[in-house]
């Protein structure tokens, strides 16, 4: 008999989380361990019980990143159940609301985990934050030490020769 | 100001010089194409990424997918000063139209230039009737491809030429096609490959004459044409002799399309366009109101939707679909407005033109080139 898949979401997640449950538990606060704990039971009855065969790639992400990550699903899984429209304005709250290293952190988890409501979200923000700013600000946003196309001593013609053949591109 | 923007790389768990193209990618490809233009000075890796042809489809995929991102090209011609403008409309809040510079300044007369088409993010111009001079324009990057050195150069017995474009998406290429109509009914065909860049002549199976000087509309990246059997002769048309005819771009074949079964002199045919992604074929009836018909798959047509614009028929013209699907429409005023037909109400009022519109085309900015462009202005 074909095994019965567990629901694409919110089951999913939690379906992870339980591997990385000794990984994370510490971090994470009560109220999540008593919904992991609940949900255990719900995602077990709808797989069918059996969780043996299963192996996920574990992204690298903190107790904090997860919580967060744990409070978009439930958000947007009671959304779609209640009105099957989820709120724009709860998304920008939620994704306007964070650090930029826990919005890295979630865009991470969003593209690892495949949560693509989530993926897209952070994207969008961290895109959102990069418009209007110069190469070298990209730059120390992104960490990029290396910089051949602009340092003078690297390679001073191939950052001039871009420069003017694409000169509105820096008006 | 860059010292105050904190990094997210140090903060995040993964160091962003071990952070993999393709999640670089991801973030890259939801930006509009003149940061990204910028962006590629920022290292050598950005440069290969933004420029890479994987990455330029994820873009555009991206860029499709957001209605802000859909505006309109507008071809105007006005007589004082004479010549032709092409712009830029966005139709969402605010509402601006910017003056774009063409590759074509030079033609000033109202016959000397035509807009094609756009599929992509590149804009198709022509020099009709025999479209000598032809380019293949990106109005975001900037750059244009003349494509003018195409091989059926002789003239003689032919009265005229009809352009269109397509893309082939197994080959990623994008092609136009020149068909040569002559007064023996033996048309004659050529297609450029952006890939290749170059010309060959097909062999055609299918005789047809076009009825216009470009293609009426692309779906899908498959260009069709209005057409009639010899339509030349006549010097004029009518709804009965009409028919489609669509170019297969990767099997370059022509395929003849019947249009809607309609009940003769009730409806008669004003035009074709995309509508939501299918072709779409618009009737006039006596009484002033207008009725799309799309069609679902391959051979049958439905009834969309009837609409009244509340105005004479020699009061309005419909020019084209904007991508949510409403009504594109001029008024003899020069006034351009949409109307959201599907639910019968009026739009906003686009904006007032100078000149006569000659043309509306849907419109997404990519960071699509054709290798060999160069830059316009």
């Amino acid at each position: 008999m074909e095994k019965q898949q567990t629901p694409f979401g919110f089951h999913k997640l939690i379906f992870i989380l339980l591997i990385l449950l000794s990984v994370s538990m510490s971090a994470l606060g009560r109220d999540i361990l008593s919904d992991i704990i609940e949900l255990k039971i719900e995602s077990h009855i709808a797989s069918g019980g059996n969780f043996d065969s299963v192996t996920v790639e574990l992204p690298n992400l903190t107790g904090k990143t997860l919580a967060k990550v744990i409070e978009y699903c439930k958000k947007h899984e009671e959304s779609s159940e209640k009105t099957g429209e989820l709120s724009e304005k709860w998304d920008g709250e939620f994704i306007g609301g964070v650090e930029v290293g826990m919005l890295m952190d979630l865009f991470l988890a969003g593209y690892e985990l495949k949560i693509k409501g989530l993926n897209d979200l952070a994207a969008s923000r961290i895109g959102g934050m990069m418009l209007g700013k110069t190469p070298e600000e990209i730059r120390v946003i992104f960490d990029i030490k290396e910089d051949p196309l602009c340092k003078k001593s690297k390679s001073p013609k191939e950052g001039e020769r871009f420069a003017r053949d694409n000169p509105w591109a820096f008006q | 100001m860059a010292s105050q923007v904190p990094s997210i790389a140090s903060r995040s768990a993964i160091p962003s010089c071990s952070l993999p193209e393709d999640i670089i990618a991801d973030i890259l490809a939801r930006l509009p194409v003149k940061p990204l233009l910028q962006f590629r000075s920022v290292c050598k890796a950005w440069l290969g990424l933004i420029n890479s042809s994987r990455f330029i489809s994820m873009h555009l995929h991206f860029s499709i997918l957001k209605p802000e991102n859909h505006s309109l090209i507008v071809h105007t011609f006005q007589s004082n000063p004479r010549g032709h403008t092409i712009s830029l409309l966005h139709l969402d809040s605010p509402q601006t139209s910017v003056k774009l510079d063409h590759p074509f300044p030079r033609f000033v007369n109202s016959l000397e230039l035509d807009v094609v088409c756009s599929c992509r993010g590149l804009v198709f111009l022509s020099n009709p009737p025999f479209g000598k001079f032809m380019s293949l324009w990106n109005p975001a990057t900037k750059q244009s491809k003349d494509i003018s050195h195409h091989t059926i150069t002789g003239i003689d017995g032919s009265w005229g030429v009809s352009a269109g474009m397509g893309f082939n998406p197994v080959s990623d290429d994008y092609i136009v096609i020149r068909i040569v109509f002559r007064t023996n009914h033996r048309i004659r065909a050529e297609i450029y490959s952006s890939n290749s860049d170059s010309w060959r002549e097909i062999n055609v199976d299918l005789q047809f004459d076009g009825i216009h000087f470009k293609c009426n509309a692309i779906v899908k990246g498959k260009p069709y044409w209005v057409a009639s059997e010899n339509a030349w002769e006549n010097h004029g048309w009518n709804s009965r002799g009409i028919y489609l005819v669509s170019f297969d771009v990767e099997n370059e074949v022509f395929q003849r399309v019947p249009l809607p079964n309609i009940v003769e002199n009730e409806e008669t045919f004003h035009g074709v366009m995309e509508f939501k992604e299918s072709i779409g074929v618009l009737m006039n009836t006596a009484s002033d109101d207008w009725i799309m018909w799309t069609m679902d798959d391959e051979t049958s047509w439905s009834k969309k939707f009837m609409f009244a614009l509340g105005l004479n028929r020699a009061m309005v013209g419909v020019l084209g679909c904007s991508k949510r699907g409403y009504v594109i429409a001029e008024k003899t005023t020069r006034e351009m407005f949409l109307y959201d037909a599907e639910n019968n109400e009026s739009r906003d009022v686009l904006v007032r033109f100078q000149g006569r519109v000659f043309g509306v085309f849907n419109y997404t900015e990519s960071l699509v080139s054709v290798k060999g462009s160069k830059q316009v202005g």
